[in-house]
């Protein structure tokens, strides 16, 4: 029961990110879904994952998010409308419940007594799965020069905002 | 842009097609429809026009979106089927979903709304690789599914867009947008050949790729933009004519190569008893064999109003790098029927 409020709190999560009028409350909800993310996976057994899946969204991309967001917003952002966004979410849930609820009478077990489940279909992804690795990386190096040459700009001096 | 950027990014939109077409595992696959995807947006957008810059923009959120509609699919089959492997879609389900992802990134009406658009705020060059180089990898995934499942949706969506390239490119002036219809009418005719037998929608792809890039890549040449510009494009002479005989192969007239393209869908279709969708085809072929016609007839059969000067030019127009291409791949159009006998190896 604990495990589909923990999904729930996920959905609250990602209804902030595209109901709310400001990017900033966006960027909450991104942490948000970030954390509760981490709580679901470890709650599997999955803590790797879990650790993986939080440095990337919250050390990375969120960092760059709240940036870019800081750059590009409005002057004088709107104060949100988290009443709506939390309507919306119980609306979406309840909705939700309805229809899946014999599925709710089922219990799923906690893996929690042998965690580190992940290792052992990870460590294929370093061993036999090597060059899905090295081509991941050579499409992030593409990435990386395809937003470097975008962003150009206009002025031939450095990377601008404008 | 540098030559260097440029090579690399070339160099890893080859690489990009080349992983989806020769890997059996579903994460190469989307790994080199993304890396495509990515590798051509500052090919498409390196003048720093708003109309090219707009028309990336649409092209990366079409190709991004499906991307991850076919990744979820596969991650589904993975679900159910406890397989990445491409050749094991057990469910109808996934099997939907990843189908209805490559229409998206084919442009088959009735997803097809992006296509016009895109290739009209693109230059010519751009415009060749956009309509005729990333087709192939989603046109090579959707053949190899067919393969294993038949499902009436590819006909469904290939009448329709028929249909659509008929009727949607007949009060168009711009002769990018003309050829954008003419290349989703062109897809309809390959799909629906791909539920019979899979192993031909290869061939006639083939033919369709190569008419296409002959006919890009003529008006690329004489910068051929609007239908305004056709009676006053400077191309060699050779090149007047060639590019009539090529539209007019496209349009599927008999004794072109183009006549290929209509004639194996048509023998696919009656030998296999399907005679109830071939009036379809028919009407959307036809639609479009009128405004081929005008093209042709703005470019070389009708000689407008002007100084006597025009007429007699000593200039012989400009002949490029592609006047060599060009010159190879008309042949195809001309005597491109010669290879009909190759069909009668698959059935």
């Amino acid at each position: 029961m604990v495990f589909y409020l923990f999904m729930l709190l996920l959905l609250l999560g990602s209804t902030l990110v595209f109901y709310s009028l400001s990017p900033y409350y966006a960027a909450l909800g991104l942490m948000i879904s970030s954390l509760f993310g981490c709580v679901v996976l470890t709650s599997l057994g999955l803590t790797f994952l879990a650790l993986l899946l939080l440095l990337i969204y919250m050390g990375g991309m969120l960092v760059v998010f709240v940036y870019s967001s800081a750059l590009s917003a409005d002057r004088y952002p709107m104060v949100s409308n988290l009443g709506e966004v939390v309507l919306l979410f119980l609306l979406l849930s309840f909705w939700v419940l309805f229809i899946f609820e014999d599925f709710l009478e089922s219990s799923t077990l906690f893996n929690l007594l042998s965690p580190l489940n992940d290792l052992s279909s990870l460590s294929v992804l370093y061993d036999y799965g090597g060059a899905y690795l090295l081509v991941g990386g050579l499409a992030l190096l593409v990435v990386l020069i395809v937003a470097l040459v975008v962003s150009y700009g206009s002025s031939l001096l450095a990377l601008r905002a404008s | 842009m540098n030559r260097l950027v440029n090579a690399f990014l070339l160099t890893s939109l080859i690489a990009g097609t080349s992983l989806v077409i020769f890997s059996n595992h579903w994460f190469p696959i989307w790994l080199g429809l993304e890396l495509s995807t990515l590798s051509i947006i500052p090919l498409l957008s390196y003048t720093s026009q708003s109309r090219s810059v707009e028309a990336t923009l649409k092209y990366f959120l079409v190709q991004a979106f499906s991307a991850a509609l076919l990744l979820n699919g596969a991650v589904l089959n993975l679900w159910i089927s406890n397989s990445w492997d491409v050749n094991s879609i057990t469910s109808p389900i996934s099997y939907f979903i990843i189908t209805a992802a490559l229409i998206i990134k084919l442009g088959l009406a009735p997803c097809h709304f992006w296509f016009p658009d895109v290739l009209s705020g693109l230059p010519f060059l751009s415009t060749i690789i956009i309509a005729c180089w990333q087709k192939i990898a989603p046109m090579f995934l959707l053949l190899s599914l067919s393969n294993l499942v038949s499902s009436e949706i590819i006909i469904v969506c290939s009448i329709l867009s028929v249909l659509v390239g008929g009727w949607g490119g007949l009060n168009q002036i711009s002769v990018r947008k003309i050829l954008a219809y003419s290349s989703i009418g062109h897809l309809g005719w390959i799909t629906c050949v791909a539920f019979f037998i899979p192993e031909v929608s290869y061939l006639l792809f083939l033919f369709y790729i190569l008419n296409n890039t002959a006919i890009l890549l003529i008006c690329h040449n004489g910068s051929l933009y609007y239908l305004s510009s056709l009676s006053k494009s400077n191309v060699i002479p050779i090149t007047a004519i060639l590019f009539s005989i090529a539209l007019l192969s496209l349009g599927g007239l008999p004794p072109l190569g183009g006549f290929i393209n209509k004639v194996i869908p048509l023998i696919v279709f009656s030998l296999n008893g399907n005679n109830f969708i071939i009036p379809f085809f028919l009407i959307g072929s036809l639609i479009s064999l009128f405004f081929y016609i005008r093209i042709v007839f703005n470019t070389s059969l009708t000689l407008f109003p002007q100084h006597s000067l025009n007429i007699v030019s000593f200039r012989t127009g400009n002949s490029s790098l592609s006047q060599p291409i060009i010159s190879t791949l008309i042949p195809i159009t001309i005597w491109g029927l010669l290879l009909l006998p190759i069909f009668f190896l698959f059935i």
